[in-house]
């Protein structure tokens, strides 16, 4: 799970219709393309720069600290100033930094919310600036700072996650179902769901769909494209999307999902499961840790296995990358530190506070990674993580932004409620997608 | 535009006496009212009980359970708070910026709302339009371009930059100019006659008869200003300066959201705003034209 | 002196003016300016005349979200208007601990929206409280689904924006309060009025000018609703996003990095008129009624 999927945005942004305001020259903002890293820079990492993160307070405040500190000590007359964003609000702050000219010189982001300011060419394409670095990090995560139909990758991936499948053993076991082993598939996850349901006469709820969180990522991982293959058009109208709506439709109106949850979101999800209410939830493996802050009766019982995966094999991987805007002031140390906050020795570290994982292919590598011979749930959460993330990709395309998943998810949800047939659901959907893609 | 809004009643005029309501209760009309405000109580209060429970509760509670009321009660939420973010610097701050709204609004928008309510000039009606205007455009929709303005006047990342937006609400003004025009015009007239000039009818005048609503506005600018998070947010830069409202944002970690630790900030945000108003609310009910008798 | 006569009300007027025209006028002339081009979030910006005009005519969503916004203003301004004024009248007699209750009555209003919508879809689960009171007293057989009913969802929020409007309201009902001196009521209780005659009779014209500034404020603050349609359906508005609001797809049409700037200018615009005009014709009643 990114946090960006996790957390929504109380008041999403329409600070952002002010942007214009810079595209209109009406007001004094800083054009995108005051491109002062091409002209006279230091090219020796000396100096200030300043480093925006996406809500790593008060967690992690002592590990970027440290960081920080070795990096000042290693190249003498530097000086990070760090700045941790809320996640609430982060999109406003950022936009009316991009309008300014005022973007910090390292800024952390999640593909889907830079890939509007890549596509304006508001980043250094690293592919140019450090070609040599490509081959250290996974290759899913380095791709995922694209633009489609566009030269040059934009992002330092930093630290990525991949979701496990949760779920209450003690209702497994209920419902005369096996508590050690995990559904695996689509199948036997809504096998499993309807079953733990109708043994316990609907008192509990086999699972939760989070339409906004999994709607588009479970089509892609049952082998529908979502995309044509120039990248240009939405196309997941296809038979297997029409059997997955009518699949969702069927489990909502047979009581397998909570009758609230055609609206809900993730964190809804989230407070289900840890009410008991719930038997299944796939997540981030970050969530064991909230689970147990919350509802420890819950913890003991929770069980974890594989991501699901359905008739395209493929798991999903999130990533998040730091970026460094064309208007930094000092390329050269804002480049360094950035690849410096995301080498194999700090990801490691990282990795070692909470259940994420780096995108680097030496720390990977880890033994770190690969023994659950302690036999915690934790660390079999991160063994199943690891193992997927070698095949992982970021399945979500990054045109899926706020908008087009509105207009999807408005079609599924009527489908489900039974006011549209699958089919028109999944063509409205479509049809509405492109034209906010302007496809 | 309003104008006709504060239109004078005839109980206006009249004099006034000490105490604006003091019936004499009977031994069922106060049963009844007491049953009633329960029944409020239940109904309105709902939102704030629940925070406050779950900022109790131990860690060993689940925040999901039936019961509200905590098993073992603990402040323990409120320490993590404390030491999780710097706390009183925040309030600090944030009382900084809630405080000089209060002034700013009364002062700015009585000074106006005097203006719209008693002075003749021309162009009312586009001041009135330019007032109402501020209520009723959503400030999202400029906020990019007020934050462009700042830039150049050199207030992003300081707390002025936070106060300014609304330092004369349109409300306030709105509110001020009501209670003015409910004022008796006599006292003004007589002072007017005596050489008062405008300043003078205003500072001696008119503004200590209308305490009620200015406490009213004040109270209403403060608790915006304390409670505002977007703005803030993108003005300030250093978390430093971080008003109290932003500041408990990290409270939820991007990988961990302890509930009741959210919630034992949101009561360190709420509480001093209740407790404000609860020792301001004597007040309110010394309205329009009252206050200038007897405190 | 004429000429001082002429210069002092500027005079008081000029700083609440300029931070009126700096900060709230002067963008929005921006917007305006704005709403005539075709720009997005980072790009773009060229003049495309009457453009987004045209295509806001046409587009069903801006009639669905007007005809909700228009909808909810009916409901929520007349309840608005007098609920508050119930409880500012049942509040002010100095009573013991009453400054307590007026307190907690106040309190919803600096209770954060995030927290209101917590508590609010909890109560009006399928299995929350409000089915639960409602089955047990057989109004119903089915829980009712206000959560995921774009009908009853629109009502829900209703219900949420008036509970929360209730104390702030109440307030400016209070200072107003002090105005009716109790002579009136005393004089109508000699009269042998009942409560509720006095309420009609006394009270009620004493702070009609109130009323008229509260449902004025309230309309306004109805047309700009957004926070409790989002915070209830989690962001989408109902199942197909059909219990939306102006300001709702006004946020959802500019939102994101991608937002289209333009086209929502536009729709801002229309907004404005809608509320300006709204106003207008509001005072005009007003003052008809007044004279």
């Amino acid at each position: 799970m990114t946090p960006s999927r996790r957390r929504r945005a109380m008041l999403p942004a329409l600070a952002i219709l002010g942007l214009t305001l810079s595209a209109c020259g009406l007001s004094g903002a800083e054009t995108p393309a005051a491109d002062t890293a091409e002209s006279d820079q230091p090219a020796e990492v000396t100096g200030k720069i300043t480093f925006s993160t996406l809500q790593l307070k008060p967690t992690f405040t002592e590990y970027i600290e440290g960081v920080i500190e070795d990096f000042e000590t290693e190249h003498p007359g530097t000086e990070i100033e760090w700045i941790d964003i809320p996640f609430e609000g982060a999109q406003e702050k950022i936009a009316t930094d991009a309008a300014a000219g005022t973007l910090p010189d390292v800024i952390n982001l999640n593909p889907n919310f830079a890939q509007p300011l890549e596509a304006e060419g508001l980043f250094l394409d690293l592919d140019q600036e450090v070609p040599e670095l490509r081959d250290a990090y996974v290759p899913g995560a380095w791709d995922a700072f694209q633009v489609p139909e566009q030269e040059g990758s934009f992002g330092f991936p930093w630290y990525l996650t991949s979701e496990v499948t949760m779920y209450n053993q003690a209702m497994f076991e209920d419902a005369g179902l096996d508590p050690e082993t995990p559904p695996a598939t689509f199948d036997e996850l809504y096998a499993a769901a309807e079953q733990i349901t109708e043994k316990s006469d609907g008192k509990i709820w086999g699972m939760h769909p989070a339409l906004e969180n999994r709607f588009l990522l479970d089509l892609a991982k049952e082998g529908v494209p979502l995309l044509s293959e120039d990248g240009t058009e939405w196309v997941f109208n296809t038979p297997e999307a029409v059997a997955h709506v009518e699949r969702l439709t069927a489990a909502y109106q047979d009581g397998v999902f909570p009758p609230d949850s055609l609206t809900e979101d993730h964190s809804k999800e989230t407070e289900a499961y840890q009410a008991g209410r719930v038997a299944l939830f796939p997540s981030g493996p970050n969530f064991l840790t909230i689970v147990e802050e919350n509802a420890p009766d819950i913890a003991e019982v929770t069980g974890v296995g594989a991501q699901i995966t359905g008739a395209s094999d493929a798991a999903n991987m999130s990533v998040m990358g730091l970026l460094v805007p064309r208007s930094t002031e000092n390329k050269a140390t804002a480049l360094k530190f950035a690849e410096f906050m995301t080498n194999a020795e700090n990801q490691l570290a990282f990795s070692q506070i909470v259940t994420i994982f780096p995108s680097v292919t030496e720390a990977l590598a880890d033994p770190y990674f690969t023994d659950d011979s302690d036999g915690t749930v934790e660390s079999q959460a991160r063994k199943l993580s690891a193992e997927q993330l070698e095949n992982g990709r970021n399945l979500l395309p990054v045109q899926y932004d706020d908008r087009v998943k509105a207009a999807v998810i408005g079609k599924v949800q009527l489908a489900m409620k039974g006011e549209l047939s699958a089919q028109e659901a999944l063509d409205q959907a479509v049809a509405e997608a492109n034209s906010i893609t302007g496809m | 535009m309003t104008a006709a809004l504060a239109s004078r009643t005839a109980g206006a005029t009249r004099p006034q006496v000490l105490r604006p309501d003091r019936p004499k209760h009977t031994r069922a009309g106060l049963v009844l009212r007491y049953s009633l405000l329960g029944l409020m109580f239940v109904l309105l209060v709902g939102p704030f009980l629940w925070q406050f429970s779950t900022s109790l509760k131990g860690a060993d509670e689940s925040i999901y359970t039936a019961s509200p009321i905590p098993t073992n009660p603990t402040i323990d939420n409120y320490r993590t708070v404390a030491e999780t973010i710097p706390v009183f610097r925040y309030i600090g701050n944030s009382l900084v910026v809630a405080t000089a709204s209060a002034v700013l609004n009364v002062i700015l928008g009585s000074m106006a709302g005097y203006a719209l309510a008693r002075l003749p000039f021309r162009g009312r009606t586009l001041a009135d339009l330019t007032f109402l205007a501020t209520i009723i455009i959503p400030f999202e929709v400029i906020m990019v371009s007020v934050f462009l303005t700042m830039r150049s006047i050199g207030l992003v990342d300081t707390l002025a930059g936070v106060i300014l937006p609304a330092a004369a609400s349109g409300l306030s003004i709105i509110l001020m100019r009501t209670a003015f025009l409910g004022l008796p015009r006599e006292l003004e007239e007589a002072a007017k006659l005596d050489g008062a000039n405008a300043w003078q009818r205003y500072r001696r005048i008119a503004m200590p008869s209308v305490k009620g609503t200015l406490s009213v506005v004040a109270i209403f600018a403060f608790v915006f200003a304390g409670d505002d998070f977007l703005w803030p947010l993108v003005i300030l830069k250093n978390p430093d300066n971080y008003t109290l409202t932003v500041g408990i944002q990290y409270l939820s970690g991007t990988f961990s959201a302890n509930q009741r630790v959210i919630a034992a900030g949101t009561m360190i945000a709420v509480i001093p705003l209740l407790a404000l108003f609860f020792s301001m609310q004597r007040w309110f009910f010394r309205g329009v034209g009252e206050g200038g008798i007897k405190g | 002196m004429n000429r001082r006569l002429r210069l002092a009300p500027w005079l008081f007027l000029a700083p609440a003016l300029v931070v009126a025209v700096v900060f709230h006028v002067w963008p929005f002339l921006n917007t305006v300016v704005l709403s005539f081009t075709d720009a997005s979030a980072l790009g773009g910006g060229s003049f495309v005349g009457g453009e987004n005009y045209v295509r806001l005519a046409q587009d069903p969503h801006f009639w669905l979200a007007t005809r909700n916004t228009v909808l909810y203003v009916a409901v929520v301004v007349p309840l608005l208007v007098l609920l508050p004024l119930l409880l500012a009248v049942l509040v002010q007699p100095q009573i013991r601990g009453i400054g307590f209750f007026r307190s907690v009555f106040y309190s919803p209003v600096v209770a954060s929206m995030v927290v209101v919508g917590l508590i609010w879809t909890w109560m009006l689960a399928s299995d929350g409280i409000v089915n639960q009171v409602l089955e047990a007293a057989r109004i119903i057989d089915a829980p009712l689904p206000f959560l995921t009913d774009s009908t009853l969802l629109l009502v829900s929020c209703m219900l949420v924006t008036v509970w929360k409007g209730l104390g702030y309201y109440m307030v400016v009902y209070l200072a107003a309060l002090g105005n009716v001196s109790s002579e009136y009521h005393e004089a109508a209780q000699v009269d042998g009025a009942n409560a509720a005659r006095r309420f009609w009779s006394v009270t009620v014209p004493g702070v009609r000018p109130t009323m008229f500034l509260v449902g004025l404020l309230s309309a306004i603050a109805a047309m700009k609703v957004f926070a409790e349609v989002y915070v209830m359906s989690y962001g989408t508005a109902g199942p197909g996003g059909e219990a939306r609001t102006l300001v709702y797809t006004i946020r959802e049409v500019g939102l994101g990095l991608g937002g289209q700037i333009g086209y929502a200018s536009a729709m801002s615009l229309a907004l404005f008129v809608l509320t300006i005009g709204f106003s207008a014709g509001y005072l005009r009643a007003q003052r008809a009624e007044a004279r």
